[in-house]
């Protein structure tokens, strides 16, 4: 590389672009830039840069395994398709009109893998759950603290203290500053992973509460599904209909670290 | 392979014929090649507007699926290969994204959600941020280190010159290669500068 460097000052140009040279230094290579053909070619050319430069998105690693698992889809999808592969009839692109029309999305084979691959995801993404506060208890119990906050358009906090026992865990909850549920609903709370939706719901009952007139309530819950399945806590509002799945609104979720 | 240094116009015939390729059904190098070089922008642009690690692998997944699908009708005439490409992906994105359903439970990866802008200007935007970064994270790494130094970390050129252990006049050589490859890395990913 060395034997194509232009001497300098003409590199200069670059750390002028990018407003590294000192008042000195930038007033020189201007003085150089007035007789510099190559010089003004490279600035214009180059001055664009900045700009641009300063939009770059942060790194986000690409997940590992994603390349042979994304490989694999399409195989496997021509090989189902058969020796007529690539002819299933989708809509082009530059068709503007088909973009009016919701894109239906498979259900595809590898989303059935992706449960095994989220358990083990679980388990590093538990490490950095926001409002966890991992404590070893003296009594040989490990436990964990987490903060509630109000979800967008609700109200009220609470702290959670997880307990783990040989038969599970044992959450003890308080909450403050709840309105009283509306006619017909009570407030449930979850155990929920971090991977939750409401169309791949992952979330196990912790039973349902409502609150005294001050709006707080203090309450006790069990379960043995998996924490690193399930690290996260939140609480809904949800109907008396005896749907036991979620339906109704977000009130408290997971508040932010310490 | 560093292809930075070679003509748009050469890379863009290139892959299109990889397109050609994988729509006669060649799912072998053709169709590796066009994953290793779209793939971390379609999961950067799942990540930061679904906010969701399982979305953003779906969206990367189904985006090739349907690129395989519709390879065959692909026309030059109409498009490059990364417009085809990211007109799949923007349309998975958008459905994604406008499905109440992939609201996390969580808040997290919500930052990026503003319900009252138009998602088309979302992924616009999300789209140049993330060409930008997989251009520079084409450039030779001597070239990346000391442009983001200099620039994203607004290090001077002698604090680069100490923190990457090279002469000050290498800074400079490597701050203007860098500056012309990433022009050219650019323009192979649409962005006119």
């Amino acid at each position: 590389m060395s034997m194509s460097e232009p001497a300098s000052p003409h590199v200069e140009v670059a750390a002028y672009l990018l407003g590294k040279l000192e008042p000195e230094e930038a007033e020189r290579f201007e003085a150089h830039l007035d007789g510099c053909a190559d010089c003004q070619r490279h600035l214009e050319e180059l001055g664009g840069l900045p700009a641009v430069l300063a939009q770059a998105a942060p790194a986000t690693p690409v997940p590992e395994g994603l390349r042979a698992r994304t490989l694999t889809a399409v195989r496997e999808r021509a090989a189902e398709a058969g020796p007529a592969a690539g002819a299933e009839p989708v809509a082009e692109p530059e068709e503007a009109g088909a973009a009016e029309a919701p894109v239906p999305l498979r259900r595809a084979w590898w989303r059935r893998r992706w449960v095994l691959v989220a358990v083990a995801a679980a388990l590093v993404v538990a490490l950095a759950v926001p409002g966890a506060l991992l404590v070893f208890g003296g009594g040989g119990g490990e436990v964990t603290r987490l903060s509630l906050v109000a979800a967008e358009g609700a109200q009220g906090r609470g702290q959670v203290t997880i307990t783990r026992t040989s038969a599970g865990r044992s959450f003890d909850v308080r909450i403050e500053g709840l309105g009283p549920p509306a006619a017909g609903s009570l407030y449930e709370l979850w155990a929920v992973s971090p991977r939750d939706t409401m169309e791949r719901p992952q979330r196990v009952s912790l039973g349902t509460f409502t609150v005294g007139a001050d709006g707080g309530a203090h309450l006790t819950a069990f379960t043995a599904a998996p924490a690193d399945q399930f690290p996260l806590v939140g609480v809904t509002l949800e109907p008396v209909d005896g749907n036991p799945a979620r339906t109704g609104p977000r009130v408290l979720v997971p508040g932010p670290p310490g | 392979m560093n292809l930075c240094g070679i003509m748009p116009r050469i890379w863009m015939k290139m892959t299109r014929k990889l397109i050609a390729r994988v729509a006669g059904g060649d799912l072998g190098h053709p169709l590796e090649e066009l994953y290793d070089r779209y793939a971390a922008r379609l999961h950067g642009l799942g990540l930061r507007l679904l906010g969701d690690p399982g979305l953003a692998e779906e969206l990367v997944q189904e985006t090739f699926v349907r690129l395989w699908q519709s390879a065959d009708r692909y026309d030059p005439e109409r498009g490059s290969v990364p417009s085809f490409v990211f007109t799949i992906a923007r349309r998975l994105a958008i459905d994604l994204w406008r499905r109440p359903s992939s609201k996390p439970f969580t808040e997290l990866g919500e930052a990026d959600r503003e319900p009252d802008r138009d998602p088309d200007d979302v992924v616009d935007q999300l789209l140049v941020g993330l060409n930008v970064r997989d251009a520079l994270t084409s450039l030779p790494e001597g070239q990346r280190e000391v442009l983001e130094l200099l620039y994203l970390q607004d290090l001077t050129q002698r604090q680069v010159a100490e923190r990457v252990g090279v002469p000050l006049g290498t800074v400079k050589t490597r701050a203007f290669y860098g500056l012309r490859s990433l022009k050219e890395a650019l323009r192979q990913r649409d962005v006119d500068v």
